[in-house]
């Protein structure tokens, strides 16, 4: 879930940090720059692990300031694809199930990786899956905000967002008064995530964590129920009864 | 900026959390809002993940101890982070490409899992189950109910390694409650 990224950057030291030691600037400095941050197919950072070593500081004509070529290592938070995660049910939209995990925000699990059959409840706003019980009926399990989600990671997106260019032609054309909100919602429109992590919650014990908790204590009573319920998920997955 | 490598090496969430603790305990003065917004929701959120009852030595000995199922090091690592507690738990885990676990691999897996990251209560289940384990088929079946395997895990072991009555007993894919 998290990595060590070795980077590289040039840490400028203003004059007025120079009564600290040069290392103690220099990971504030760094800390100040990333943490918090999406670095471009990196992941989001988190916060310095360490130094690996200094260069000779410059200080370029016309600046007080000094300039430190810095090699380090940051932590950073990067899920390989395949890694399963537990977070929290954000909302649930027409596209599918936003989760977060308080530090990340930017996972949507789309509904076509929602467990099958699956249907948005307008008036609850949140996502519902039909379980199929073997006489026929379903039993629909709520997907709630808040609620504690395991999900695996299917794909990272990680787009680049800045610099943010110069408004489009469209919003030049209508100068004068609006000129300023306009280009408000045309940026608006355009918010683009830097990294963001497309999950999927398609397997049995994945999804909502009560919905597989409860298996233990229910057990005994299910023993009858057990063989139809084996049926119904080998031919979820197409796999055919192997049971038999 | 450069790059010199993103994933230089990976951290379990135990070191992340050490290292978000030290800092957030060492105070720093204005300008570094990011770091302390991030260091907060991190912390929260790793604190209230398994992470928060291991220690640096509970992981050694249990990386020790799953070195004997031939597990892959990212499978050991999501294990370490995500200490499986039930088979199908396990299953996830584990990489679909290849052979998967027997159920008593599992079983194990699962019970190194709560020996030593869950040294309070839940201990004693951990205990019972291990007791029960040699104690012949129809005790070891007790001793699986208790951590019920999904079909899904099920599906794929071998028909042959699994007693019949065990089968019975853990058609566990109950139609889960809200």
């Amino acid at each position: 879930m998290f990595v060590l990224a070795e980077l590289k950057d040039n840490v400028r030291i203003a004059p007025d940090q120079f009564n600290l030691q040069l290392v103690d600037a220099v990971r504030d400095e760094i800390d100040r720059k990333l943490a918090n941050k999406v670095l471009l197919n990196v992941g989001l950072c988190i916060a310095l692990k360490e130094i690996v070593s200094l260069k000779d500081s410059i200080i370029l004509p016309g600046d007080g300031a000094s300039h430190t070529e810095v090699l380090f290592r940051y932590v950073v938070f990067r899920p390989m694809v395949g890694t399963v995660l537990t977070g929290k049910i954000r909302n649930c939209s027409r596209e599918g199930v936003h989760v977060t995990l308080g530090f990340f925000d930017d996972i949507l699990i789309p509904h076509a990786a929602l467990q099958h059959p699956s249907r948005f409840d307008e008036a609850e706003q949140a996502w519902v899956w039909e379980y199929p019980l073997e006489d026929g009926a379903k039993h629909d399990l709520f997907m709630d905000v808040g609620e504690p989600i395991k999900f695996r990671v299917s794909r990272e997106i990680f787009e680049e967002t800045s610099p943010i260019g110069p408004p489009k032609a469209e919003t030049q054309s209508q100068q004068g008064a609006s000129t300023s909100s306009a280009a408000a919602s045309t940026t608006s429109q355009e918010v683009k995530t830097p990294y963001k992590i497309i999950g999927a919650i398609n397997e049995s014990g994945l999804g909502v964590l009560s919905w597989w908790d409860q298996q233990g204590k229910e057990e005994d009573q299910d023993d009858e129920d057990g063989e139809d319920n084996i049926d119904y998920e080998n031919d979820e997955d197409g796999e055919g009864a192997c049971e038999e | 900026m450069e790059t010199i490598n993103p994933t230089y090496s990976y951290l379990t969430n135990l070191e992340v959390m050490k290292i978000l603790q030290k800092i957030k305990s060492t105070k720093k003065k204005f300008g570094m809002r990011n770091l302390a917004t991030v260091t907060y929701e991190a912390l929260q959120y790793l604190e209230d993940s398994p992470c928060k009852t291991q220690t640096r030595e509970s992981i050694i000995n249990y990386v020790k101890d799953l070195s004997s199922y031939r597990l892959k090091s990212h499978e050991i690592l999501q294990m370490v982070n995500d200490p499986p507690t039930s088979a199908l738990h396990t299953q996830l885990l584990i990489d679909d490409n290849k052979v998967p676990l027997t159920d008593e691999e599992n079983e194990k897996i699962i019970q190194l899992s709560y020996k030593h990251f869950h040294s309070g209560a839940d201990n004693k289940e951990a205990k019972e189950a291990k007791e029960a384990a040699p104690a012949g088929k129809e005790a070891a079946t007790e001793a699986t109910s208790k951590a019920p395997k999904a079909p899904a895990a099920k599906k794929q072991s071998t028909p042959a390694e699994q007693p019949m009555e065990v089968d019975s007993k853990e058609t566990t894919e109950a139609p889960p409650q809200e």
